[in-house]
């Protein structure tokens, strides 16, 4: 028994090995042909989107960080305020605010000396 | 060397020696490893997709500013901007927030000058809109399926214009797999655009495409030199621009750079898995200790039975990684992400009707492994050396 179950379970584990590398090889590939396709649509709406959100409603940030540099509900530096966004909420893709480029560069700025 | 590969041996037998207990403590780790397994790939899917759209986007993206806020930036900056050396094209944009149907649906709208569509594309079923009498539409797939759309329908009027509202009409709708950001997406003409949102004269930014090289420069020279008076007060607006390198950058860095609640909730996760897998391998386990016990008083030293622990571990951890990935690929790719990814995906429903962007990477998996061998050897081999370190009469009693 005790052979016949250890060679039952060493090729279990080789097919469930050979099962999650085929897994990923898989998924590998599709996205490469996603990709292609998703490249057309980004074309076509001269780049869209860049955070988890599907629209507007709530955190632009969350949406594209074209169209908002920050989050609105960003309450930092409060421990943990930078999540009470809803769209932050449960984020699985945590981007970093946009800096803004330094007031040396900007037109008309005034510095004190 | 022999003398290793049998003592290991000895540790795939004790898998067999506990059916039950080897079968609950690989559950618990696949029900562990599974969501955090779920949550990294769709991450790394978004991720990815974001990254295409800011490489296939424009090389900068002009702005108004006021009040250090984004503000739309008058249509006469094209021309301005389109006589700066090393400028090649300048695009304006329209981008905005709708709400359409009874259910008061959101949606993004955009609006694009119909000059720079393609005649045709792959990734619309239909065709790209034209200039007319009526509102040309491009839907996306959730919306579509949201307010029960086709091409050829005929929306009402759902904004108002001073001027006069006209009826849309539906000539294409997104493919569900080409984007996740089509899912809520309306795509126009510039014009229908600016109608819809009643701003003529105004876009929310400016795509510009430099010449190699001359990025920095047209930066530079569009901050200091275009500026905009507006209303009666002549009130300046300022123009904004973000790169394509500032935008890649607020991206995470790589896998481990992942903030956000998801990340504490599963360091909490495997913080008490820990103390379920030490239940289960022996804690509350008399057979086991005896067994070591009885290994003790055969002749076996402690760090021989560690080994074996070890091995035992090794191939319980191996299991639950691999049915957790596996399961993890199922889910994604053939459910479609059913439930979860509206969890994570603000926006997306219990069904997607988009295809959930994912990537099952090599480096998560490698990860979870590890995890799940770090979670059963912490539980296994406290047991095993707490038995291995009493006097065998003691452990076999």
């Amino acid at each position: 028994m005790t052979t016949k179950g250890l060679a039952l379970l060493s090729y279990g584990l080789l097919f469930l090995t050979i099962g999650a590398a085929a897994a990923l090889a898989v998924g590998d590939w599709s996205n490469q042909v996603r990709q292609a396709r998703g490249r057309e649509f980004q074309q076509l709406v001269g780049g869209l989107g860049t955070g988890p959100a599907v629209s507007l409603s709530g955190c632009g940030f969350s949406f594209d960080a074209r169209l908002s540099a920050g989050c609105q509900f960003d309450l930092e530096p409060i421990p943990g305020g930078v999540y009470f966004c809803p769209e932050h909420g449960c984020s699985i893709l945590d981007c970093s605010p946009l800096r803004p480029r330094s007031v040396e560069h900007q037109p008309d700025h005034a510095l004190l000396h | 060397m022999r003398y290793f590969i049998e003592i290991a041996r000895t540790g795939l037998t004790a898998v067999l020696l506990h059916p039950l207990r080897s079968v609950v403590t690989a559950v618990c780790v696949v029900v562990l490893m599974l969501p955090f397994l779920v949550g990294l790939a769709l991450s790394k899917g978004v991720e990815e997709e974001a990254r295409d759209s800011i490489r296939f986007g424009a090389d900068l993206y002009v702005s108004g500013d006021q009040f250090g806020r984004r503000v739309p930036v008058p249509l006469e900056a094209v021309n301005r901007i389109r006589k700066i050396d090393g400028v090649l094209e300048v695009t304006p944009r329209i981008v905005g927030s709708v709400v359409l149907g009874v259910e008061n649906e959101n949606a993004v709208l955009v609006g694009m000058p119909v000059e720079r569509f393609p005649p045709a594309v792959n990734c619309v079923d239909g065709r790209l809109p034209r200039t007319g009498n009526r509102n040309e539409l491009v839907v996306g797939a959730e919306l579509a399926r949201r307010l029960k759309l086709h091409v050829g329908d005929l929306l009402p009027p759902f904004y108002h214009n001073p001027k006069g509202d006209r009826i849309s009409e539906v000539v294409g709708l997104f493919d569900s797999d080409v984007s996740l950001w089509q899912a809520r997406l309306i795509l126009t003409s510039f014009d229908t655009a600016a109608e819809i949102f009643d701003q003529p004269g105004l876009a929310t930014d400016l795509l510009v495409e430099c010449r190699s090289g001359y990025q920095e420069s047209v930066t530079s020279t569009i901050q200091r030199g275009i500026a905009f008076s507006q209303g009666p007060a002549n009130a300046a607006i300022r123009t904004r621009v973000t790169s394509r390198e500032e935008l890649q950058a607020t991206l995470p860095a790589g896998v481990l750079h992942r903030g956000g609640i998801f990340n504490l909730h599963f360091v909490l996760a495997f913080a008490v898995g820990i103390p379920v897998v030490l239940v289960t391998s022996g804690l509350g386990l008399p057979e086991r200790r005896r067994e070591v016990g009885i290994l003790k008083a055969t002749g076996w030293q402690t760090d021989e039975i560690l080994l074996r622990s070890a091995v035992e571990s090794f191939v319980l951890s191996l299991a639950a990684a691999c049915i957790a990935i596996l399961l993890a690929f199922v889910w994604l790719q053939w459910l479609n992400g059913y439930w979860i990814a509206s969890l994570f995906l603000n926006g997306v429903d219990t069904i997607p009707a988009l295809r959930v962007p994912f990537h099952l990477a090599p480096v998560p998996a490698l990860l979870s492994f590890l995890l799940s061998f770090v979670l059963v050897m912490t539980g296994t081999l406290y047991s095993s050396w707490r038995a291995a370190t009493v006097a065998p009469i003691e452990a076999m009693r």
